[in-house]
């Protein structure tokens, strides 16, 4: 992206001025070095999220962000109640797709020995890949609780215990899903999927804490170096798929009902007050409850895989964070009217939530260092932990990044090597690394990301997340 | 004719060529599905029925190839080949599509698996003649 286009505000701030039809002005949080390898997309996708009817304070992008569908990967946009807009771009086609963090009371002298076992288990009770099917065959009545439950459904079940509900965004649980507005496609799309990993950057890691940047920070998450986590990274499966394709059809008619003038066409969108959108919101909370339904059986199965190879592991919710939602918040506005919360509704399509300390939506263990921001690194690299600020709650809707970002397309990936070859190199990093498609492996190599350090650390500069920990893998099921 | 690839920083491009709209139309299809499975592997052994329609061309290949991942994801089957006739309806505002897709069901150890699609985009969405009347179209997908 071009410098000159933009006007600094600070080292990891850079603002894009509010031109033609512009409502708000962009904002990019990045540092120069990642502004500058940034694609030059980013820039008009958050100058076309500007535009959109009810947006506030600013269009936003995070420092992963890149190319995405209307809104760029890594673009938050908050809109007002009555006069804004809800938009399929501003969540994608994997509604609720997101991380959930496994704290176990083993370390890494425990697991590494272990490693080839208890992935190997995990492969094999983990379903993953391309079109898997897992073993809970909802009835039509047991899919409507999974769409207005979520996780809440899958404790009652007796997968997991009520602990974990604690610890997930929304409890795990989002209001607003009304089931009858999901199509039936969808619906017959789900068969057998819940509890699945699913393909693509999905993954399941065995990872350790290798570093600890906030003493205080981890122990209140409760971490200590070499302690074994698991990450989970997946999300709301055909179903999530099929309501967002169906929805950008709707909303694009609703587009054109409602005379919103739209820049590109995944950008559209229907006033949240119209029947279009609020029956796409309600929809995609189905979508959120889905994914926190998946996460919580799959925390499950993972626990179940470890029970045959540990003595004893005691498995519990760290947290765990959706990357695409779309959400009704409270923020501070400042637009002249004191220091007043106004009720907004928050889109973040490759973001993640950083609620600050004191925040009513964080779980009281946590609530006086913020909410565990969880940042996914790509297979055999480093992944981190972050908590959210004050600052993020004032500047950017109380939003982080999410992962690395690409920087390499799948194409490029491919044609370089071979996958045996990267299995070894990764082998050799001592990653033991399994998966279905072999073909995808070579798309999901490390080089073919960004640099996650450098993403997380201007996350860190810009104070909209802080560091806690940092954690490599040891293990990785690649969906 | 053929199908091809084209480059997307996080997603990836397909695109078909033919010498109707039809069959262009049919060779994207192919390239959605070589995307998931290596597509010579499958033997295009059962028959299904897709229907779609749309305003335009443009849609219509979102509408067609967003069918045929439902129909596959719902019977658990991959396609091969594909066999589409474009029309229009009686009043002559909407195109209607027919076409028969065929395969078999998905088999892991079988069809040496890629990565799910998780749905056709308006991204990079484009339907056009080259100037030797080839069609063309294309559009990114999510995966």
């Amino acid at each position: 992206m071009e410098l000159n286009k933009l006007k600094k505000i600070n080292e990891n701030e850079w603002e894009i001025p509010k031109q033609n039809e512009m409502r708000v002005p962009g904002k990019i949080f990045a540092s120069k070095k990642l502004i500058i390898d940034m694609d030059n997309k980013v820039y008009e996708q958050v100058s076309n999220v500007a535009t959109l009817p009810g947006i506030q304070k600013f269009s936003l992008a995070m420092p992963d962000a890149h190319w995405g569908y209307g809104f760029p990967i890594g673009g938050v946009g908050a809109f007002d109640l009555n006069s804004g807009v809800i938009s399929v771009g501003g969540v994608g086609f994997d509604g609720g797709c997101g991380v959930r963090m496994l704290r176990t009371n083993l370390f890494l002298d425990d697991v590494k020995p272990k490693i080839k076992e208890i992935i190997d288990k995990l492969f094999d009770i983990v379903p993953s890949g391309v079109g898997i099917r897992g073993k809970i065959m909802l009835s039509d009545r047991e899919v409507n609780n999974v769409l207005k439950s979520g996780a809440k459904w899958a404790v009652e079940q007796g997968y997991g215990d009520k602990k974990d509900l604690k610890f997930i965004e929304d409890n795990g649980e989002i209001k607003n899903a009304e089931p009858k507005n999901v199509s039936e496609l969808a619906l017959k799309r789900e068969k057998k999927q819940i509890g699945t990993l699913g393909s693509g950057n999905h993954y399941l890691e065995i990872q350790y804490v290798d570093e600890i940047f906030d003493k205080k920070a981890a122990k209140i998450f409760g971490l200590e170096e070499n302690q074994i986590v698991i990450s989970v990274h997946c999300g709301s499966r055909a179903l999530g798929h099929q309501i967002g394709t169906d929805y950008l059809k709707t909303l694009a008619e609703a587009s054109r009902k409602y005379n919103i003038p739209i820049r590109e066409r995944e950008l559209v969108c229907a006033p949240i007050n119209s029947d279009e959108g609020q029956r796409y919101f309600s929809a995609v909370c189905c979508a959120l409850n889905y994914a926190y339904a998946n996460r919580q059986i799959i925390t499950n199965l993972i626990r179940d895989g470890f029970e045959k190879i540990f003595r004893n592991p005691k498995i519990e919710t760290l947290y765990e964070i959706s990357h695409n939602s779309v959400k009704i918040e409270e923020h501070f506005l400042n637009n002249g009217n004191g220091n007043k919360k106004t009720n907004l509704l928050v889109h973040r399509k490759g973001a993640t939530r950083a609620f600050g300390p004191n925040h009513k939506d964080i779980p009281q263990a946590y609530k006086t260092i913020g909410q565990p921001v969880i940042i996914g690194g790509s297979m055999g690299t480093e992944s981190y932990l972050l908590h959210g600020t004050d600052y993020a709650m004032k500047n950017s809707f109380g939003s982080s990044c999410h992962g690395a970002g690409r920087a390499m397309s799948r194409m490029q990936a491919k044609r370089q090597e071979n996958s045996q070859v990267l299995l070894q190199q990764l082998m050799k990093k001592g990653i033991y690394v399994k998966t279905r498609s072999i073909s995808g492996l070579l798309e999901e190599k490390p080089e073919a990301y960004k640099n996650v350090s450098e993403v997380v650390q201007s996350t860190h500069d810009s104070g909209i997340a802080f560091k806690v920990a940092r954690v490599k893998p040891i293990g990785n099921i690649k969906g | 004719m053929s199908y091809q690839f084209f480059e997307h920083k996080a997603d990836i491009g397909i695109k078909g060529i033919g010498k109707t709209i039809a069959k262009s139309f049919e060779e994207t299809a192919k390239a959605l599905f070589d995307l998931e499975v290596d597509i010579k592997k499958v033997k295009p052994q059962k028959k299904f029925s897709i229907m779609a329609e749309a305003q335009n061309y443009e849609e219509l290949l979102i509408e067609f190839l967003n069918a045929l991942l439902a129909e596959s994801g719902i019977k658990e089957m991959v396609f091969s080949k594909f066999l589409v006739k474009i029309s229009q309806d009686k009043r002559k505002d909407r195109l209607i599509l027919k076409a028969n897709a065929y395969g078999e069901k998905l088999n892991i150890k079988k069809h040496n698996i890629g990565v799910e699609v998780k749905a056709a985009t308006y991204g990079e969405l484009k339907v056009y003649q080259d100037k030797n009347k080839n069609w063309i179209n294309q559009c990114i997908v999510d995966v």
